[in-house]
């Protein structure tokens, strides 16, 4: 079977190397963890745990906020020392629960349903929202409200995101190698969840070994794997469809729209785990890696460790380092400093050195159209970003700049360095702003 | 020869037909132009600014004759504008109190310094949507120059600290900049007032002082000077229902040097010269230095005063 894709798309490079052969490592939980009450999109969720607390590995500490929304658990045990504003990897400062660590790593008694195959759907679903799962390829959406669709779109296909396609990360990788069979049962979880006829998993051909891995987990199943071109995005929720499916998710539109649900590898585990052990999401694995960071790798860490203990554990020393992104180089956020936690939300962290970060001025348009080639969502990015400079925002619009999922693909093939995704973002918030001022 | 003269004869032929043609089209398809609408385009300045909120100087002089447009929305234009839009239409007309835009930020990057590197593009919409902007205070001016991209008349600039400044000789009040400015800042102020405060920081007195040197804490001490110092929660703002001039300590009182009095400094030095700086805040410690003095010499007073009973004269006694 030859590899499939979507049109359109880029080949950046991807420096996987240093990271993907290295198994996962445990990294000991921190003397103090920082943990954001609003990990997720939607609803920030409401501390329940009064500072002063003693609190065990996986207790609750902040409830649900809504039903776009997801509770909080600690991630280790000891006090809760205070909930205060803390810097945020959004650049703002977020509401976090602080809490002492007392090293005893006492755990919540959890029970889970092993028998999850006659257990009810709504139980299972229950489970999956107490455990607080959400999606961990960095959007975060709250999982059980992917897994609830509305009983007018029926869901006929589950994929399982495991295309890997942001530069440099890894985690997905070593999950599949390392977590095979969590994983597969969590995609059959969520596929009896949706009732869904069939499931699929999508791997990049860059990934042979975890191809191989999978396959053989899941030959005694009638789940598909299906090997992708090597190509950025490929893992966009979109374009997964488009490459697996041969489906057009139309314009505004979700993929419950024509009847699929995309889940990242990661959060398949999590699923597993919320479902067979009851055990809450309070860590993940991510990848430390980029030139600035001497020894890199992929590591098990406890959510609301912050990102400086991570860089020190890799050797990064902070004068050396030019620029720190949460996420992969892509779509991730460049933070200013270290001092912020790790979230749900966190897939990598990547350190790079100063000459490696420099910022070229850009030049003019010269109407070469790669970067009409390059966007996988078929728009004209030259065009909107024209739209920006004139401030004509409602003719941006006409140019469907709303469906821009802001890849940065045409960005990264402008050869005039023009920054074309910061400006459909800025005319993207004018289109929102005039919205929200007309409704 | 011949074939050339009937060439030459058939074109002028041609020619003739035709402007017979328009001539005569002229008059029967004339469009009936009211002549006070050449009269109105020649006034107009014809900036087209749209500070009228119409398309155009055309559209102006059309609303005008429609009777739909006011005779003073024409901010360029002025009080000679509407004094002779007044004329050709033959009408009453009340001349509107000129307004220029006021930029209210003060604190550039060595008052409220850069809290993380910019490299998105120069836009203050954009930095600002970007969590909040790249300067430690979130409600100042990014200094991107959006409102420069806005301005038809090339009256904004940007000061050496970061900021902007707008030049109210050159402003004609078409608020276009207002609009570009996505944290609200540029507001517009009667041309004539002196006195300004350049902050719109509400938070309180402490996050104030936490993310910049001058900005407005809402300690009210200004509005002991002068009742035309209004507050709204912990923001000082200058009213403009009084006609009578501020008091010049009324800035000089301001222990945050937010407080901004054309009178005494040019605004691109008060906004970005150290030594202007220096030379207030030497003429504020004077102040309050001979505030003190006075004030110390009124309690010496007070205590006899209290026997009499005559507390409202006791001041005007002490101070000669």
């Amino acid at each position: 079977m030859s590899a499939l894709t979507f049109a359109g798309g880029i080949h950046p490079a991807y420096h996987k190397d240093r990271t993907s052969g290295l198994a996962v490592q445990a990294i000991p939980a921190p003397q103090e963890v920082i943990i954001p009450l609003s990990q997720h999109i939607g609803a920030p969720a409401k501390a329940c745990v009064e500072p002063g607390a003693a609190v065990k590995v996986g207790q609750m500490i902040a409830e649900s906020g809504g039903f776009v929304s997801a509770p909080v658990h600690s991630s280790v045990s000891g006090t809760m020392k205070a909930i205060e504003p803390r810097p945020g990897p959004m650049g703002v400062p977020v509401l976090c629960a602080i809490i002492e660590n007392d090293g005893t790593d006492a755990a919540e008694d959890t029970a889970g349903t092993a028998d999850w195959k006659t257990a009810s759907v709504a139980d299972l679903r229950q489970k999956i929202q107490s455990c607080g799962v959400v999606g961990m390829g960095g959007a975060t959406f709250p999982t059980h409200v992917k897994l609830s669709p509305p009983p007018n779109k029926p869901i006929d296909t589950v994929i399982l995101n495991g295309a890997e396609c942001e530069p440099f990360l890894t985690a997905d990788h070593r999950i599949m190698l390392e977590h095979t069979a969590a994983m597969v049962e969590g995609l059959q979880i969520i596929t009896r969840i949706l009732d869904a006829k069939h499931a699929v998993v999508g791997i990049e051909v860059n990934k042979p070994d975890a191809l191989d891995a999978v396959r053989s987990a899941c030959a005694s199943t009638d789940i598909r794997v299906v090997p992708l071109q090597i190509k950025y995005p490929q893992g966009g929720e979109k374009q997964l469809i488009s490459a697996v499916l041969r489906r057009e998710v139309p314009s505004g539109g979700l993929p419950m729209d024509v009847g699929v649900v995309v889940q990242n590898a990661g959060t398949a585990r999590a699923v597993q785990q919320a479902v067979t052990a009851g055990r809450p999401l309070y860590e993940r694995i991510l990848t430390v890696t980029g030139s600035a960071v001497p020894e890199p790798g992929n590591f098990l860490v406890r959510i609301g460790t912050p990102v400086a203990t991570l860089l020190t554990h890799c050797g990064v020393s902070a004068d050396r380092m030019g620029r720190l992104i949460l996420g992969g180089p892509m779509m991730g956020f460049a933070q200013r400093h270290a001092d912020v936690p790790v979230t749900k939300g966190t897939s990598g962290i990547l350190a790079f050195l100063e000459t490696e970060s420099a910022i070229l001025p850009p030049m003019a348009c010269i109407r070469c159209g790669r970067c009409v080639r390059a966007c996988p969502m078929r728009l004209v990015p030259s065009q909107i970003a024209a739209c920006c400079d004139h401030r004509l925002f409602s003719h941006a619009r006409a140019a469907d700049a709303m469906d821009c999922m802001e890849c940065g693909s045409c960005a990264h093939e402008c050869p005039s360095r023009i920054p074309l995704v910061q400006k459909i973002r800025l005319v993207k918030a004018e289109i929102l702003a005039a919205r929200r001022k007309t409704a | 020869m011949t074939s050339m003269l009937i060439a030459i004869s058939v074109l002028c032929g041609i020619g003739l037909a035709m402007a017979l043609l328009l001539a005569v089209g002229k008059r029967a398809f004339a469009v009936e132009v009211d002549p006070r609408f050449e009269q109105l385009m020649d006034v107009i300045p014809g900036a087209n600014c749209g500070g009228c909120g119409l398309p155009g100087c055309s559209g102006y002089a059309s609303a005008l004759l429609a009777g739909t447009a006011a005779p003073d929305a024409c901010p360029p234009g002025g009080a000679e504008l509407t004094m002779e839009i007044g004329r050709i239409l033959g009408m009453e007309v009340t001349v509107r109190e000129p307004e220029v835009a006021l930029v209210r930020c003060a604190g550039g990057n060595s008052e409220s310094p850069i809290r993380a590197r910019y490299d998105g593009i120069d836009d203050c919409r954009a930095a600002h949507a970007l969590a909040g902007g790249f300067k430690s205070c979130t409600h100042g001016c990014l200094g991107l120059g959006s409102c420069i991209a806005a301005c038809t008349f090339n009256a904004i600039e940007r000061t050496a600290n970061g900021l902007v400044r707008i030049d109210p000789e050159r402003c004609t009040g078409c608020r276009n900049c207002i609009a570009a400015c996505p944290r609200h800042i540029i507001a517009m102020v009667p041309k004539k007032e002196v006195v300004h405060v350049l902050c719109i920081n509400p938070d309180k007195a402490k996050d104030v002082k936490a993310v910049c040197t001058v900005g407005c804490t809402g300690c009210k001490i200004c509005g002991k000077q002068s009742p035309r110092m209004v507050f709204d929660g912990a923001l000082a703002r200058v009213s403009t229902d009084a006609n009578d001039p501020l008091d010049p300590s009324v800035a000089l009182s301001c222990p945050q040097g937010s407080i901004y009095d054309a009178r005494e400094y040019r605004l691109s030095d008060w906004l970005s010269s150290a030594d202007t700086r220096k030379h207030f805040e030497e003429r504020a410690a004077a102040w309050k230095e001979a505030e003190k003095a006075r004030k110390a010499g009124a309690r010496k007073e007070k205590p006899p005063k209290k026997d009499d009973d005559q507390p409202a004269s006791s001041q005007q006694e002490v101070t000669p």
